[in-house]
Order: C-alpha cells, then structure tokens, then sequence
C-alpha cells in the first residue's frame, strides 16, 4: 500500500471512531494497534505497555496534576470576588469600564491556573451576574469573558503546554516563559478592542455610578496581594531558573493551600473536592497522553509521519503558506475536537513536516496554544462555550456569535507573531 | 447486576482514593526534596518516587474517572441521530471500548508479570524492584477493563449509565 493511502487509512479510522464516540484515549490507541498489526511486524501488545508505563512513570509530567491540583484550590476561594472588588475602580475610567475586568482577571488568573474553562469559569461566575445587574450589553460581557478565558492557556502556567512539552519534547520551562510576552499582547488586543466597541457604541456601557476615592482603591487592592504574590513565586522561580515547572507547581500547590486557609475557604471537604478534581481532570488528560504516546511510537514504526513531512514538503509551500493551511486545518478540527487531542495529534503525525520546514518547535508551541485558544471557542464542541453556557444557559450558537470577535482577535494575534516571532522567542533567548 | 456494580462502584471509589493520595504524595515528596536541597540534602531516588506516585496517580483513576463519565469523547455526531440510532451507536462505542480495554489490561499485567519474574530493577539509587510501583498499571488497566465490560453490560441491557456530569469534568483545559 501507498504511504499515503496508509495514512489515509488511518486517519479514516480514526475520524470514524471519533465520530462514534469512542472515548479519543481509546481511539489513539485503536489507531497505533491499528497502524503497527497492518504496516509493521512490531509486537504490538508488548509496544502498549512499555509505551503507556513510560510516558506515564515521567517526572516531568508530575507538573501537570500539580498545576492542576492548584487551579482546583484557587477555584474554591473568594478570589474571583475580590478580583472584582479590587480591579473594578482602577477601570472605571476607560471606555467600556467594567467589562475590562473580564480581560485583567481572566489574564491574572490564568497566571496562577492552567486552564482557559477554569478561568473562565472562575471569573465568569462573578463578573457576568456583575455586568448584568449593572446593565452592561450582554453580547460584550460573554464575548470578552468566552475570549479572555483562553488566556488560561497562554500565560503560564498551562496545561496544554505541559501536554505540547511533554509530547513534543520541548522544555516546558522554555514554553511557560514564551507565552508570557503573547499572553499580555492578547490582553491588549482584547482591551483594546472592549474600549473601541465602547467608544462606537456609548448607549450600551453604562455610565459610572460608584467614584471610588483613591485610598479605597489601594485598600481593595490588597485583597489580590496573596495572589500576587503567588504568581511572582510561581512564574519568578520558574523565570529566574531557580524552580523547574514542578518544583514551581508544587510551590504553587502549598501557597494556594495558604491563600485558601488565610480567607476561610479551607476545610477538609474543600480540600477533598479540589485533590479528587484534580485527580479526575488529570487522569482524564493523562489517558490522552498515554494514547498519543502509543500512536507516536506506532507513527514512528510506521515512518507515517516522515512520509507525511515529505508529502508536505514536496508541496514546495513556504513556512507561512504552511502556516496558513494548518491554521484553517486546526480551525476546522478545532471544531470538532478538544485542544489536548488536537495538541497530541499534531504531535504525533506533524511534528516532523514542521521541523522540515524550518519551523522552531517553541515557537510552534505557542502557535498552537493560539490555536488551540480559537478551538475552545468554536461551536459546537468549545469548551468555554460550554462553560459559559453552564452560566448563561444561553445557545451555544448564540454563544459563539458573541465570541466571534475575540475569535478574529486570536488570529490576528496568531499572524502576529507569526510576522513578529520574536515576541514569543525574546523572553526564553534571555535565560540560560 | 445491582450487585455487581456496588461492587465495582466500591472498587473504583477505592482506587480513585488511591490515586488521590498519590497526588498527595508527590507534592509531599517534591517539597521534600525543595527542603532538603535548601539545607544541602538530599532525598535518594526522589525523583523515581515521584515519578511512581505520577503512573498511579494516572493508573488508579482510571476506572474512577470512567464511572463518572471524565474521559473526553465526542457525542455530538451521536447526539443527533434519532433515538433508536443512539443505542446501537453507544452499543458500538462501548463494545469497542471494552475490546480495548481488555486488549490494554492483558498487556500491561502480562508486562508486569515479566518484569517480576525477571526481577527488573530501577535504575536509579535505590535499586527498587520495578515490579512494585508497576503494580499500579496493572491493578488500573484491569479495572478499567472490569468497568468497561460493566457498562457494557448496561448498554446491552438499556439500564442507565450513572454516569453524573457534574460539570467537573467541563473544567479540564
């Protein structure tokens, strides 16, 4: 058979599977058995379990349960709330006022979560009842909050790229520190766009009700010191070298432990839930890997992935037409998929056609996260649409229409750096 | 039947506790270790440990996970199918399912088994026997197997699936 009738094969299979509903950890796997019983002569049984014990036994995976671990924590104190008391006056003044808070908190959250639902969430669950009772516009309110949760995923720490790291292999470390510079151009651009929207539309933003005096100000600020503090310890220790992405969780781990013990949150039943959520949320994460892990190692029995790279090459297209027909790619299969399967996936079968055409691998990584970002917000599988409709109870298409914007905000941001790379790769240049 | 699943029920809550504490265990053994360094220690083999504490932690929660319906699956091409449609495809999804997990669960108790009847040895400082920390793959993937086949029983014979979505799992990335 043709190598590229082989990998046809596969990904029919795959789809088909998928479309189903065969749980995507168990479809990975039925697609690597597949691949390695028709193409190859490689005992497949004894691959499966050497593969699955080794990319699970990892130390470095271990961030992931930890970052998780903390999100869970954090999302059971009175953090959102505070967020909302402290950073509402400081925003009062800019068009579109209170509607910023979605961008910041989502932006300082996703500091200390790895996780865009999470984030949003966390701070959706405070801010829309806000914004509503203040009469703020509802398609700017959701839009923004269903955009800024992603953030979760771009500034570190993050989940998804521990997922890209460890499949991949790139430092996780590298990845963290590359997202930083991205995470807060996107905020820019997302507040940017709530000031402009507002300016064009004065009817639908409130006018000021409440004129906070300074001192006050300062005064609230203080409820978000804790965190603050958190995030210098957990992104400082991992930015100045001291801490690895583990070490780093693990200090994130203890002080979310701390905050939620300081504001009363804490109690045995609190701490159960977070640690089984934890556990649940990265048991389901870790399957997905061990799938993609077994079909990585089945993909590169096959040489699958190398036929792919020189079928991709052979296009003759340059890095940014490749870029480009990718991104509509993972748009489309954004649609249908989550981000960790997308991420695994692409780990598994494209990563050599991109290291062919001269594509760093961080700077993939980050590419991808902002992929992955617009699929968490693509009907009609997205995840933060699904959360968001948790609040709202809304239509998922109605949803997503207000998120649309935000989505067209994610691809500037990608063609961005896809110009300028040096905003994602000038921070990791200067570590050691 | 109702036997058989408060019994698995059991099970899986008992490894899913499991796996919960070695969660715990290894921010336990990692800030050990951040303390330990600062003094000028240190832990031998703690990595390898946490790595342990990792595979069960991931293992063990497997059937727990299943039984409360976490793992990802797209429903969306099922959902829209007509009603009589929906059971044959569930049918299909979870026989497949469980021919891989039993598929799975064989394979990585068999592993197991060679790596004690060959008295494999860590690597790193402590020459641990690998079986022990392995024993967790084993004990996950056959549980896994078992609540598979359960499901599947249920499926075939149109009982609910108690799966609860409790909008936990909608956290997840």
């Amino acid at each position: 058979m043709s190598d590229l009738a082989q990998a046809g094969v596969l990904m029919a299979l795959l789809f088909l599977l998928l479309g189903f509903g065969v749980w995507v950890a168990l479809a990975l796997i039925a697609c690597g058995l597949a691949g390695l019983m028709f193409f190859t002569s490689a005992p497949p049984g004894t691959l499966f379990a050497t593969t699955i014990w080794g990319s699970t036994a990892s130390w470095a995976l271990t961030a992931l349960p930890l970052f998780i671990w903390m999100g869970e924590i954090l999302f059971r104190t009175n953090l959102a709330k505070d967020m909302f008391a402290g950073l509402g006056p400081w925003v009062s003044k800019l068009p579109g006022r209170l509607v910023h808070v979605n961008v910041l908190g989502c932006g300082i959250f996703a500091a200390v979560s790895g996780s865009s639902a999470a984030t949003a969430a966390t701070i959706g669950k405070i801010s829309l009842p806000e914004l509503k009772a203040r009469g703020y516009d509802e398609s700017i309110a959701i839009g923004s909050l269903a955009g800024a949760g992603t953030l979760g995923l771009l500034i570190p720490p993050s989940i998804v790229m521990i997922v890209y790291g460890v499949a991949a292999q790139v430092s996780i470390v590298k990845l963290f520190t590359a997202g930083i510079l991205p995470g807060l151009m996107l905020m820019a651009l997302f507040s940017g766009y709530i000031a402009i929207w507002s300016l064009r539309h004065p009817d639908k933003v409130p006018k000021s009700t409440e004129d906070v005096p300074l001192l006050e100000r300062i005064k609230r600020l203080r409820l978000l010191a804790p965190v603050a503090a958190l995030i210098a310890g957990v992104i400082g220790s991992i930015y100045t070298g001291i801490a690895t992405a583990t070490e780093a969780a693990t200090i994130g781990v203890f002080g979310s432990l701390l905050i939620a013990a300081l504001g009363g949150s804490l109690n045995k039943a609190s701490f159960l839930a977070s640690l089984m959520g934890a556990v649940r949320t990265s048991c389901m994460i870790t399957f997905i890997l061990m799938g993609a892990a077994y079909l990585t190692s089945a993909m590169s029995f096959t040489g699958l992935p190398g036929n792919v790279a020189t079928w991709i090459t052979s296009l003759g297209l340059s890095a940014y037409g490749l870029l480009a027909m990718l991104t509509v790619f993972f748009v489309l299969l954004g649609c249908f998929l989550d981000g960790i399967s997308i991420v695994v996936l692409t780990t598994a079968v494209l990563l050599p056609a991109v290291q062919a055409a001269g594509i760093d691998p961080l700077w993939f990584g980050i590419y991808l996260i902002l992929v992955v970002e617009m699929a968490q917000i693509t009907p009609p599988v997205g995840f933060n649409l699904f959360v968001i409709q948790g609040i709202t109870g809304k239509n998922l298409f109605e949803l997503s229409r207000m998120a649309f914007p935000f989505f067209c905000l994610l691809v500037l941001a990608t063609v961005l750096i896809t110009v300028f790379p040096q905003i994602v790769l000038v921070l990791p240049q200067t570590m050691k | 039947m109702d036997a058989l699943s408060a019994w698995l029920d059991r099970l899986a809550r008992l490894s899913g506790a499991a796996a919960a504490a070695s969660l715990a265990a290894i921010a336990v053994i990692i800030a050990a270790q951040i303390v330990m360094r600062l003094m000028g220690q240190q832990i031998p083999a703690a990595d390898d440990f946490a790595a342990w504490a990792m595979a069960s932690a991931a293992f063990l929660a497997l059937p727990y996970a299943l039984r409360k319906g976490d793992h990802i699956r797209v429903t969306l091409l099922a959902h829209m199918l007509p009603q009589s449609w929906q059971h044959a495809i569930e049918l299909l999804a979870t026989a497949t399912g469980s021919a891989l997990a039993v598929w799975g669960a064989w394979h990585a108790v068999d592993f197991v088994l060679d790596s004690w009847q060959y008295n494999e040895l860590a690597q790193g400082m402590l020459a641990v026997p690998l079986w022990i920390p392995q024993l967790s793959m084993a004990v996950g993937m056959a549980l896994l197997a078992l609540t598979m086949l359960e499901r599947l029983l249920r499926v075939v014979m149109c009982l609910p699936l108690n799966e609860s979505a409790d909008g936990d799992a909608s956290r997840t990335e």
